[in-house]
């Protein structure tokens, strides 16, 4: 795939830009202060707001920006729906209100002795081996068994969720071909675990979703399939790149490791500032009627991505923005997003990291980056290191 | 003209956050504890989101529902210990859902 280089963030801005992939925050910095609504012809036109109150602003107004396109890409394809993720108001309500009962803190801390033995048996495999790559064998491992368990799916699956996930997340912001195959491919696979349920139910997600109504009907085929695949996608990309940036960042600063690794009460704590810092995730809106904010006008039929990551790291917001300071008080993150579509597997989410982070220093409180190997990062909607060789 | 740059200065978008919190919370304690006010806490149940950060921080004072979103337990009253506890909880709601009013 070619596309021309940037010369100008302001105007022509472009997410996939290797630049942006490597380390966003400088490009944001500058266009927070020069432009602070960005806009790029490319991807039939995308706005970019990089300032907290514009995009709490676009986030709190469902009237004019869809959630019925959450991802920009090169070839807008069919509707794709995932509720309640892809839903707007009055259907989203209803669609959320059926899985939130599941992902309560009370619910998540069901699945915490699960987690804390998923990560002790990863740790074991590489404890005494002096490194490993730690997005690779750990931080994609936790969230994909987890989120598998709480579905009822087999937990030794993750590299067929992940290639669905790269597919759909990664390769098919410019492929429509490689989108298009994994979504037939996964809906074709839910299908089927769907079908045993109908004739057996068990006690899994899956089981709840196949069986649940909503005003006396059944899920439509689409709504179920759609709501599954949004649970193990959103299940896992996430919080991999979530638990991989807490350790990029610790791998990095000996005094705040230090600190986490004497204190494990600490880590929730620094979890929120991790969060904050290094949100991994990126929505998009389509904007469906005439609207202006903060002075600039929006297109109907043009997409917004809608950077929690940028608005986490404005100045105005949070002082010391640039810095991450883990013991921060005030942290009044949009790391999940904020109004109705806040994230459901936000409790998941901070109980995995809190997981992953404990579990690890009480094994390996010394680590750093490999200076002989390369951090990778992905690219899209979700940020976070796809390979963090560490020493240790 | 290609930009789409803001024409206004931006109105800043400080909730409430340009007083930290931790400085309201040391003199609210005082004064509570000088039998001068009544601190409450209330969750406006329109804004919650159920991000769930008062109940993290403050479960003394705040519950969730089936759905996890947070409601105030009992009236609201805060005791003086969990003065400090109330404004931390109002300076992490992402949804600036909750309220503390001193009487």
């Amino acid at each position: 795939m070619s596309r021309p280089p940037v010369d100008d963030w302001n105007t022509d801005f472009d997410h996939l830009d290797p630049r942006w992939i490597e380390n966003p925050y400088p490009i944001w910095d500058g266009l927070r202060e020069q432009c602070p609504i960005a806009h790029t012809a490319r991807y039939r036109g995308v706005y970019f707001p990089s300032r907290y109150e514009d995009v709490r602003a676009v986030a709190y107004d469902t009237e004019h920006f869809s959630s019925r396109r959450i991802i920009v890409r090169e070839t807008p394809p069919p509707r794709i729906p995932a509720p309640p993720i892809t839903s707007d108001p009055p259907e989203h309500r209803p669609a959320k209100n059926l899985l939130l009962p599941a992902f309560t803190p009370d619910a998540i801390k069901r699945h915490e002795a699960h987690a804390r033995e998923i990560c002790g048996k990863l740790i074991d495999r590489f404890a005494d081996k002096g490194g490993c790559d730690i997005a690779v064998d750990y931080a994609q491992e936790i969230p994909a068994r987890v989120i598998a368990h709480m579905l009822g799916l087999p937990d030794d699956e993750g590299d067929r969720f992940r290639q669905w996930i790269h597919e759909i997340l990664e390769l098919g912001i410019t492929e429509p071909a490689a989108l298009m195959k994994a979504l037939s491919e996964s809906s074709k696979y839910f299908q089927a675990e769907i079908e045993k349920r109908r004739a057996q139910p068990t006690d899994d997600l899956i089981s709840y979703l196949t069986h649940a109504t909503i005003d006396g009907a059944p899920l439509a085929e689409e709504h179920l399939i759609g709501s599954i695949r949004l649970i193990l996608i959103a299940g896992i990309d996430t919080t991999w790149s979530a638990i991989g940036a807490c350790f990029w960042h610790l791998a990095q600063h000996p005094e705040d490791r230090q600190r986490l690794a004497a204190d494990a009460a600490l880590v929730p704590t620094a979890v929120e500032e991790f969060l904050r810092a290094f949100s991994p995730v990126t929505m998009a809106r389509e904007v469906i009627k005439d609207v202006t904010i903060n002075g600039c006008p929006f297109k109907p039929g043009e997409m917004v991505l809608l950077s929690f990551p940028a608005a986490n790291r404005d100045p105005a917001m949070f002082p010391d923005a640039d810095r991450v300071v883990i013991d921060r008080k005030e942290n009044r993150h949009a790391a999940f997003g904020l109004g109705i579509h806040r994230c459901i597997g936000s409790n998941l989410a901070r109980m995995e990291i809190t997981v992953a982070l404990q579990e690890w220093f009480a094994r390996i409180p010394e680590f750093r980056l490999d200076p002989a190997a390369k951090v990778t990062w992905s690219e899209g909607t979700v940020r976070g290191p796809r390979r963090l060789p560490v020493l240790f | 003209m290609s930009s789409v740059r803001s024409r206004s200065p931006a109105p800043r978008f400080l909730p409430d956050a340009a007083t930290p919190a931790t400085t309201v919370c040391v003199e609210a304690a005082r004064r509570s504890r000088e039998g001068h006010l009544t601190v409450r806490v209330k969750v406006d149940r329109d804004r919650c989101q159920g991000h769930a950060r008062c109940a993290a921080l403050a479960p003394e004072l705040f519950k969730l529902d089936e759905l996890g979103n947070a409601e105030e337990i009992g009236d609201g009253t805060v005791p003086e210990a969990l003065v400090d506890k109330a404004y931390l909880a109002k300076a992490n709601c992402p949804e600036l859902a909750i309220e503390v009013t001193e009487t």
